[in-house]
C-alpha cells in the first residue's frame, strides 16, 4: 500500500473513502509507518510531537473518526515502550505501565520526556509497527474464526446494518452451524440490504426487516450481534444509527447483546463526545415537501449505554463493557489518554 | 350444486315447507331438481319450473336490482314507457291468462297430477292453496277472489307498504315485486302465477289492469339472468328524475361496476336474441330461440301440456323462464297466446331496451365521472362524521380517482369473462337439451364438465353451436328451461366453491412461507379472485376492499367507517328471501362479504369488533319483523355505532388527552394519526403551546403529512426516523400514540414501531400515553407481537429511500434463503404504558377486562 500524505488522507476521511474502520486503521497504519520512516525526527520526543501533530489534525476536522486517533494512539504507546526497551530501564510490562501512570497527569496533556538519542530505535519502532499492523489485518479472521463457540445450532440472530466484521463472524460460523439471521435494514442508510444480501449468498436462511419491526421480532431472537464504529471508555459503543433501540428491545427481552470489534477500535474517547448530526435531507420522503419550519435532523451515531451491551468479542478474546478500562489501559499510554 | 350451499338452505328449506310448498322449493334446489326433472314428461311442468325458481336467485340477488325497485321503478317510468310496457303487460295478461284455465285446473286437479307428482309437487300445490301458514299462503288462500289476492300479495307487511298501496292495485303490484329480492320475486311470481290459476276457475277473466300488470312484471323479472338487465331501464329512466335516486343507483351501477357490466352484457344477450343482431352470443341465441321454438310446437302438439307456453315465454324470454306453468290440458291456447305474447313483449323489450341504453350511455359518458363522484360520495359519507380528516379525506379522494382509472381494466375483463361464460353456458344449455331420455344424467354429467370447460370456452362455443342443431331436432325444450337456471345456479355454486378454494391456497403456492412467521397471511398483491358471475360480495364491499387492499383506505378508524358504510350500503340493498328469515339469510350472506374484505386485507382488530357487533345486531332480531324494520334498524344501529363510538369518542378523548399535556409539552408521536392530530388541536384550544415530535419510518412515510397538518396549525414540530428518537428524548416529556387495538391483559396493539416508542419512552421515564376508543378493546391477550400481526407488501421494503440500495434486493423472490418482511403492527406489552385516554377516562391498562365485560361482553362474548 503506497503510503499517503497527511493532507490526503485527511482527505479521504473528510469524504468517507474508506470502504470500513479496517481500511482506515491499516491505512493509519501506513500513514504513521510512513511518518516514522520518513520525517526528520531524532529523539523520541521529537517522533510522539509528530504523531500527536497528526492525531490533533485528524480531530480538529472530523471529530468523530476514531480509528485513525486510536492508531496514532497506539504508535504512540510503542514508541514509547520500545524507547523505555531500549534504554533497558524497564520493559513496559503491564505493571510498570501501571506504575508510570500513577506519576503521570494525565490532564497535563505532556507526553513523556524521551530525549535521549536511540539510533536503533526507528527501526525496533517500525518493526513493532509492521506487527501491530499485521495483528489489524488479521483481526477480522481472528473474531470469525470466534463465531462457532458463540453460536449454536438452530438460533435465531439479529444483526442490524452492514458490518464485514459480523459478516465475517457469521459466515464463518455458518459453515459449522445452521441459524436464521434477521437483518434491520437499518435506516437512512439501509446497509441492511447489502448485508442481508450477502448473507443470504453465504447461505444463511435470511430475513430483512424494517427498523420498526426490530422490537417485534426481537421476542424471536436468541442473540443481538452487531458491529460498531468505536467502543468508548466507558463500555458502551458508538455506532449506527438504529442501535440504540435495538440494543434496548435487546435488554428488554433480555438477549443477549455482542459487540463484534477489533481491539483497533477501543478509543479513549467518553461517552459525551458522541453526538453528531447528519443532514436531515436523507430521511425526509421525496415527495413530500415539508416546510423548512420543520426540524429534521438525523444523528450520525447512536449511543448504546454499557449496560445495553452484553459483550465485546475481540480479536484476543471476549470482554465485558466493565473490562473495558483495562483493554485501554493495555493499548495505550497512559499520557497519550488526553491528546 | 355447490355443497356450501345445499347446506345453507337446508335449514329454511324445512321452515319453508312449512309455510308454503313454493317456497319450500325454491329452498331445497338441489334435492327439488332432480326429482323435479322426471316430472317433466307428466303433467306437472310446473313443479320442475318451481324447483328452477330459486336458482336464478342467487344471481339476482346481486344488489343492483334492489335499489333500482326500491326507487319504485314503475313511478318514475315516464308516462311513454309505461304505456307500451303496460300493454306488453296486459298482452300477458292475455297469455297468462289462457294458459290459466288449464292452469287452474292444475290446483284442483292435483289428485289427478300426482302420478308424476312427487311429494314435492304435491306440497307445492296443495300448499298455495291450504297452506295460509305463511303471509302469500295466506293471500293465496284468499285468492279465491280476484282482487283480494293481488292487494294482500302485493301488500305484505314485511314491505310495510303503507295501507293507500293496497287502494291502488296497479302501483301496488307494481312496487311489490319490484321491491322484493329476485328469490321472493320468483317465489311471488309463482305465487301469483298460482293465484290466477286459482282466480281463473272462479273468474277466467280476470280485470286486466290488475292482474295483467302482475305477471308482465314478475315474469320479466323472472328472466332470471335478465333479470338484472330488465331493471336497467329502469335504473336509467330514474336518473332523470330524481337526485336522490340517481345517486344510489349509479353507486350500485359504478360501484358494483363488474356486476353493472355482467347486467348490461345479459341485457345486450337478450336484446340479441331477440333482434338477432349479428355477434356470435346472438346467433347462438337464435339458435335456442329456434330450438324452443321447434321444440315447444312438437310438445305442444305431442304432450298436451302447457310446456307450449313455457317455451314460448323461453322464446320471448330467451329460455330462462322459470315462470311456474301449471300442467294444463289446454291444446290451442299456446299457440296464439305465444304469438301474442312476441308481440307484446317486443315492445316492452323495446322499452327496456331503450332504457338499457339510457343506462348504458349512462355508464359510458358519465360513468367513470360517476364513479369517481360516487367514490367521493361515499367517502365523504363515510367521513362526513370524521369532519377533522379532511387532509386524508383530500388523499384517499385523490387516490380514488387513482383507482377508478385501475377499475375499468378490471371490469372489462371481467366483462369478457361475463361473455365468454355466457356464452358457454347457452351453448351448453342447448346441447344439454339434445339428451332427450336420459337427459337427467347428461345434465349432470354436463354440469360437472362445465367447470372444465370454462377454460377452453372458444372452442365450446363452436362445439355448441353444432350440438345445438343436432338438438334442434331433439331438444326438449322443458329441458331447455329447467336447465338454465339450473346451470346458473350450478355455476354459481361452483365460482362459490373456488371462491373459497382460492381463498384457501392461493396464497400458499406462489408465496412462500417465511420462517418464524409462517402462521401469518403472505401478503399478495393481487385482490382475491372472485368467480365470473360471482354476486355473492356486494360492490360496495368489493370497491373497499380494493380500496384497504390498496392503502387507500387505511388507519383502523378509518377501515372500521368504511367497513361499516359498505356493509349499511349491503343491508340497505338486501332482500330476504321468501323461505328464510331476515337475521339467518343476513347473517350467511354476509359472511362471504366480510370474507372478501378480509381477503383483500387481513382484518383489524378495530374492524373484527365492528363486523362482530354487526352480526350481534342481525342475530338479534326478531324472525318476524318486517324486513324494512329490521333494515331500518340494522342501519340505525351501525350510524349510532359510528356516531357513538367513532365520532363522538374522538372529541372525548381529544377533550380528555388535552387536560393530561401541560403548557410547553414536547409531544412524541408516531406516524400519521388523526386522533392526536385532534388531541394537539384541542391542547393548542386550551391555550397549551406544545411542539410535537413526529416519529416515522421510511415506509409508510405517513409521518410526513402529520408534520404537514401539524406545521399549518402553527405547532412547532421536529420529524424524526424512529430509529433516530433516542437523541430527542431528553427534550420529549410526553409521548401520546394512537393504538390500533388493546388487549385484554392490556397490551397495545399499535402500528409497527409503536412499541420501541414506549421502550424509549420508558427508558427516558417520559410518560407513554395510548390514546383508543373503546371500542377497539379485544377480548384477547397477547403478550408477543408476532401471533397477531399482518403482513404488508415487502417490496416497498425492498425498494427502500436509499439511493445505493434501492432494489438491491428486488429479485428476493427468487433466492431460497432470502425473506423479506414488512410487519404491520407490534404489540407494546402493558408495562410499557403509562395511560390509556379513552372516550370512558383515562384509565391503566388493568381497567380494560373490566371496560370489556361492561361495554362489550354481547358482542365480543360470541363468537
Amino acid at each position: 500500500m503506497a503510503p499517503i500524505s497527511e493532507e490526503a488522507f485527511i482527505e479521504k476521511l473528510r469524504f468517507e473513502k474508506f470502504e470500513s474502520e479496517q481500511a482506515k486503521a491499516e491505512e493509519s497504519l501506513v500513514l504513521l509507518e510512513h511518518v516514522v520512516a520518513n520525517s526528520e525526527w531524532k529523539t523520541a520526543s521529537e517522533l510522539l510531537n509528530l504523531l500527536r501533530n497528526v492525531v490533533t489534525a485528524v480531530r480538529a476536522k472530523m471529530p468523530w473518526e476514531t480509528t485513525p486517533c486510536n492508531m496514532v494512539q497506539r504508535v504512540i504507546k510503542i514508541v514509547i515502550d520500545e524507547y523505555n526497551t531500549c534504554r533497558g530501564a524497564s520493559d513496559g510490562g503491564g505493571y510498570q505501565g501501571f506504575s508510570q501512570m500513577m506519576f503521570v497527569d494525565p490532564a497535563s496533556g505532556d507526553l513523556p520526556e524521551c530525549t535521549d538519542v536511540i539510533p536503533e530505535l526507528q527501526d525496533r519502532i517500525l518493526e513493532a509497527v509492521a506487527e501491530h499492523k499485521a495483528e489489524v489485518e488479521q483481526s477480522q479472521e481472528l473474531i470469525a474464526l470466534q463465531g462457532e463457540s458463540k453460536i449454536h445450532s438452530d438460533e435465531v440472530i439479529m444483526t442490524c446494518g452492514m458490518c464485514p466484521m459480523v459478516l465475517a463472524f457469521l459466515t464463518k460460523a455458518a459453515r459449522r452451524r445452521k441459524f436464521h439471521v434477521i437483518v434491520a435494514e437499518c435506516a437512512p442508510k439501509h446497509d441492511g440490504h447489502p448485508m442481508a444480501k450477502s448473507l443470504c449468498s453465504a447461505g444463511i436462511q435470511t430475513t430483512l426487516i424494517q427498523d420498526c419491526a426490530v422490537f417485534p421480532m426481537m421476542s424471536r431472537v436468541n442473540k443481538v450481534i452487531i458491529g460498531t464504529q468505536t467502543v468508548l471508555s466507558n463500555g458502551g459503543i458508538k455506532t449506527f444509527v438504529g442501535a440504540a433501540p435495538l440494543a434496548s428491545a435487546a435488554k428488554f427481552y433480555s438477549v443477549p447483546l455482542y459487540v463484534c470489534t477489533p481491539t483497533y477500535k477501543f478509543s479513549l474517547v467518553s461517552s459525551e463526545e458522541v453526538n453528531h448530526h447528519g443532514s436531515g435531507s436523507t430521511i425526509v420522503p421525496q415527495d413530500s415537501n415539508l416546510t423548512s419550519s420543520v426540524n429534521v435532523v438525523v444523528a450520525k451515531f447512536d449511543y448504546v449505554p454499557p449496560e445495553n451491551v452484553t459483550s465485546f468479542i475481540t480479536n484476543n478474546r471476549g470482554i465485558a463493557p466493565s473490562y473495558v478500562y483495562r483493554q485501554l489501559s493495555e493499548l495505550y499510554h497512559p499520557t497519550s489518554y488526553d491528546l | 350444486m355447490a355443497p356450501p350451499e345445499g347446506s345453507k338452505r337446508r335449514k329454511p328449506r324445512k321452515r319453508s315447507k312449512k309455510r308454503t310448498s313454493q317456497s319450500g322449493a325454491c329452498a331445497s334446489p338441489s334435492p327439488g331438481r332432480i326429482p323435479g326433472e322426471p316430472l317433466q314428461g307428466g303433467g306437472p311442468v310446473s313443479v320442475p319450473s318451481e324447483v328452477e325458481v330459486p336458482k336464478p336467485v342467487p344471481l339476482v340477488a346481486g344488489h343492483q336490482q334492489p335499489n333500482t325497485p326500491e326507487k319504485g321503478s314503475p313511478q318514475s317510468l315516464s308516462p311513454k314507457k309505461r304505456t307500451p310496457q303496460r300493454s306488453a303487460l296486459s298482452a300477458r295478461l292475455v297469455k297468462t291468462g289462457q294458459p290459466q284455465p288449464g292452469v287452474c285446473a292444475t290446483g284442483p286437479q292435483q289428485p289427478e297430477t300426482p302420478k308424476g307428482g312427487t311429494s314435492n309437487v304435491v306440497l307445492t300445490k296443495k300448499s298455495p292453496l291450504n297452506g295460509p301458514v305463511s303471509k302469500l299462503g295466506s293471500a293465496k288462500a284468499d285468492s279465491p277472489k280476484p282482487k283480494s289476492p293481488n292487494t294482500k300479495f302485493s301488500s305484505p307487511p314485511k314491505l310495510g307498504l303503507p295501507p293507500e298501496a293496497s287502494e291502488n292495485v296497479i302501483t301496488l303490484e307494481a312496487d311489490a315485486p319490484l321491491e322484493l329480492p329476485p328469490q321472493q320475486q320468483q317465489t311471488k311470481v309463482g305465487s301469483s302465477k298460482n293465484q290466477q290459476s286459482h282466480r281463473k276457475p272462479n273468474s277466467p277473466q280476470p280485470t286486466p289492469a290488475q292482474d295483467c300488470i302482475l305477471p308482465p312484471i314478475t315474469t320479466s323479472q323472472l328472466l332470471t339472468l335478465e333479470t338484472l338487465s330488465s331493471f336497467i331501464p329502469v335504473v336509467g329512466v330514474e336518473k332523470a328524475n330524481s337526485l336522490s335516486d340517481v345517486k344510489e343507483q349509479s353507486t350500485s351501477l359504478t360501484k358494483g361496476t363488474s356486476d353493472a357490466n355482467f347486467i348490461t352484457l345479459k341485457s345486450e344477450g337478450d336484446k340479441g336474441i331477440i333482434m338477432s343482431e349479428t355477434n356470435k352470443l346472438d346467433n347462438l341465441c337464435n339458435l335456442l330461440e329456434n330450438i324452443v321454438i321447434q321444440h315447444s310446437g312438437k310438445e305442444a302438439m305431442s304432450n298436451n301440456t302447457i310446456k307450449l307456453p313455457v317455451a314460448q315465454t323461453s322464446q320471448t324470454i330467451t329460455g330462462p323462464p322459470p315462470v311456474k306453468v301449471p300442467p294444463s290440458t289446454t291444446d290451442s291456447p299456446p299457440t296464439t297466446t305465444s304469438q301474442h305474447k312476441g308481440e307484446k313483449t317486443k315492445e316492452e323489450i323495446e322499452c327496456e331496451r331503450k332504457g338499457r341504453k339510457e343506462a348504458k350511455k349512462a355508464k359510458k359518458k358519465g360513468g367513470e365521472k360517476a364513479k369517481s363522484e360516487n367514490d367521493k360520495e361515499n367517502y365523504k359519507n363515510i367521513n362526513v362524521e370524521n369532519k377533522k380528516k379532511e387532509s386524508q379525506e383530500e388523499k384517499v379522494m385523490s387516490m380514488a380517482t387513482n383507482t377508478q382509472q385501475i377499475q375499468p381494466g378490471d371490469q372489462q375483463g371481467q366483462l369478457q369473462q361475463h361473455t365468454k361464460l355466457s356464452v358457454a353456458l347457452e351453448g351448453t344449455d342447448q346441447s344439454d337439451a339434445a339428451g332427450k331420455s336420459k337427459a337427467d344424467l347428461k345434465r349432470e354429467r354436463r354440469e360437472k364438465q362445465e367447470a372444465q370447460r370454462q377454460a377452453k370456452l372458444a372452442a365450446k362455443a363452436k362445439q355448441e353451436a353444432e350440438k345445438q342443431q343436432k338438438g334442434q331436432e331433439e331438444a326438449h325444450p322443458s329441458n331447455n328451461k329447467i336447465r338454465l337456471p339450473q346451470k346458473k345456479k350450478k355455476l354459481e355454486g361452483e365460482g362459490l366453491r373456488r371462491l373459497k378454494d382460492r381463498k384457501s391456497f392461493s396464497k400458499g403456492p406462489s408465496d412462500r412461507r417465511i420462517p418464524l412467521l409462517g402462521h401469518l397471511t403472505p401478503y399478495s398483491s393481487q385482490p382475491p379472485l372472485l368467480p365470473v358471475n360471482c354476486d355473492t360480495i356486494h360492490p360496495a364491499v368489493r370497491t373497499l376492499g380494493l380500496k384497504m387492499k390498496d392503502r387507500i383506505v387505511d388507519g383502523s378508524t378509518a377501515r372500521v367507517v368504511s367497513t361499516l358504510a359498505a356493509l349499511k350500503q349491503f343491508i340497505h340493498d338486501y332482500r330476504t328471501p321468501e323461505s328464510c328469515d331476515l337475521s339467518r339469510d343476513l347473517a350467511e350472506k354476509l359472511l362471504p362479504n366480510v370474507a372478501f374484505l378480509n381477503g383483500c386485507r387481513p382484518q383489524a382488530i378495530a374492524m373484527d369488533n365492528a363486523i362482530r357487533f354487526l352480526k350481534h345486531k342481525i342475530n338479534s332480531i326478531e324472525p318476524n319483523m318486517p324486513e324494512a324494520q329490521a333494515k331500518d334498524e340494522l342501519r340505525t344501529a351501525i350510524d349510532e355505532y359510528v356516531q357513538d363510538n367513532i365520532n363522538l369518542g374522538s372529541s372525548t378523548i381529544a377533550s380528555h388527552a388535552a387536560m393530561l399535556i401541560q403548557d410547553g409539552d414536547v409531544i412524541l408521536t408516531f406516524g400519521y394519526s388523526a386522533l392526536v392530530i385532534e388531541v394537539v388541536e384541542a391542547a393548542c384550544n386550551v391555550g397549551r403551546r406544545v411542539s410535537v415530535v413526529v416519529a416515522d419510518t421510511p415506509y409508510p412515510p405517513s409521518g410526513a403529512a402529520m408534520v404537514k397538518i401539524l406545521s399549518a396549525l402553527g405547532v412547532t414540530t421536529y420529524y424524526r426516523l424512529i430509529t433516530d428518537v433516542t437523541h430527542i428524548m431528553h427534550k420529549v416529556t410526553k409521548v401520546v400514540v394512537e393504538a390500533e387495538a388493546v388487549m385484554m391483559n392490556g397490551a397495545v396493539q399499535g402500528m409497527c414501531g409503536t412499541a420501541s416508542l414506549a421502550l424509549a419512552a420508558v427508558t427516558h421515564d417520559t410518560p407513554f400515553i395510548v390514546l383508543c376508543h373503546t371500542y377497539k378493546f379485544c377480548n384477547n391477550d397477547l403478550t408477543d407481537s408476532l401471533v397477531v400481526n399482518e403482513l404488508g407488501d415487502a417490496d416497498r421494503v425492498v425498494f427502500c429511500p436509499s439511493r445505493d440500495y434501492c432494489g438491491l434486493l428486488v429479485d428476493w423472490r427468487q433466492m431460497q434463503k432470502l425473506n423479506v418482511v414488512s410487519l404491520v403492527y407490534d404489540v407494546t406489552p402493558a408495562c410499557l404504558v403509562t395511560a390509556l385516554v379513552t372516550e370512558q377516562s383515562v384509565l391503566p391498562t388493568s381497567a380494560v377486562p373490566v371496560i370489556i365485560r361492561r361495554n362489550y361482553a354481547d358482542i365480543l362474548g360470541q363468537d
